[in-house]
């Protein structure tokens, strides 16, 4: 079981989930665990010979009942497929998944906040490279949210809506767009290539989205990841997370769905490290302006499609 | 589209227990089992691309 304290200087909650420390980690391809079970092979975390999307609770969580969840979503059965590559329906199929544990694990009592996100890339801490995600339930509002909902008072509403209005206005960060989201490099990018997907109309949740919301929101992610991929012609690392209204607490169906992607590469192979004005400042100084890095990753998602 | 696996597939000995029948959910339909270990694992498809087909048993990772 973790153990949580508070950062009483910065007001912010640490999670210490020590088991953690002997997870599997970066294993070599014949024992991913997260492939398919083959007859005569070893078990997996998956015990049959083919399968589409499976979730199960992470075997090293860092929040489990009573006091939180942490499940792992396998994107495919087959390892070296990514979000990207993955069929549009599979994608689509995956939107429905994502809604059906936020609606569940949003439900228990406990859990305040739930999170859908995929780390990818060994350059943001992944220990395993079949394609998967996790979704975290906090027992608690965690601060970034908490932050996003105090920019409502701030922006005189819906935060998410009030920047896509000045983004569409404004129009030199969008790099990819449908009928249902809008894609941009944010005006104040913390990172080179960061970009939030954000659905134009103000959908606190993936339960509030209709079918085609879905089928184009996943269309869009994945023109991003697609995008991301082709910018340097190699594997883009990224941290994707989704953001959703909290499920639990006062601030309960207060949000408005947005996807937001954090890659860590400013080129090729120079990475962007959080150092001293990052981590003792919280003040992010960047080599890249938004603007520049737009049209970079607006011309690498044409040449993907 | 081809069903996930039924429960008479899926055998007490091989420590992964459906604990649900098989339940639709918009374009999806997703199937719960328990794991040996107690876990939690859900099987979810689409479209009648696979199902699941026989449970493999093996020798448990470390």
């Amino acid at each position: 079981m973790s153990e949580e304290r508070r950062d009483e200087l910065r007001d912010e909650p640490v999670v210490y989930a020590i088991h953690r420390q002997d997870r599997t980690f970066l294993p070599a391809r014949e024992h991913c665990p997260l492939c398919p079970t083959r007859p005569g092979g070893e078990q997996t975390e998956i015990p049959f010979g083919e399968f589409e999307i499976a979730v199960f609770e992470n075997r090293f969580p860092a929040f489990e009942a009573p006091r939180g969840a942490a499940e792992v979503v396998v994107y495919t059965d087959r390892h070296d497929d990514s979000f990207g590559t993955l069929e549009p329906e599979r994608a689509e199929a995956l939107m429905w998944v994502w809604r059906q544990r936020f609606q569940e694990l949003g439900a228990r009592a406990e859990v305040e906040y739930v999170m859908i996100f995929e780390n990818r890339g060994v350059e943001v801490g992944v220990t395993l490279h079949h394609p998967h995600g996790q979704i975290y339930g906090y027992p608690f509002l965690p601060p970034v949210p908490k932050l996003e909902l105090a920019a409502d008072g701030r922006l005189g509403g819906c935060a998410p809506c009030e920047l896509l209005r000045r983004e569409l206005e404004d129009g030199r960060r969008i790099v990819y767009e449908n009928d249902v989201i809008v894609a941009y490099v944010p005006y104040a990018a913390r990172w080179p290539y960061e970009a939030h997907v954000v659905l134009r109309e103000h959908r606190p949740s993936l339960l509030d989205c209709e079918a085609e919301e879905l089928r184009l929101l996943a269309a869009g992610l994945q023109a991003l990841a697609r995008g991301y991929d082709m910018l340097f012609d190699r594997p883009f690392p990224y941290v994707m997370v989704v953001h959703q209204a909290p499920t639990g607490g006062a601030a309960a169906g207060k949000g408005h769905l947005h996807v937001e992607f954090y890659p860590p590469l400013r080129t090729a192979e120079k990475l962007k490290y959080l150092a001293g004005s990052e981590q003792g400042a919280g003040t992010f100084i960047s080599d890249v302006l938004p603007e520049e890095s737009a049209a970079h990753l607006a011309e690498a998602i044409l040449r993907a499609t | 589209m081809a069903p996930l696996p039924e429960d008479s597939s899926i055998s007490a000995r091989s420590g992964n227990d459906p604990v649900e029948r098989e339940q639709a959910y918009g374009p999806i339909r997703f199937r719960r089992y328990v794991k040996g270990d107690g876990r939690t694992l859900i099987l979810y498809t689409h479209g009648g691309l696979t199902d699941g087909g026989p449970v493999h048993e093996g020798p448990p990772r470390e």
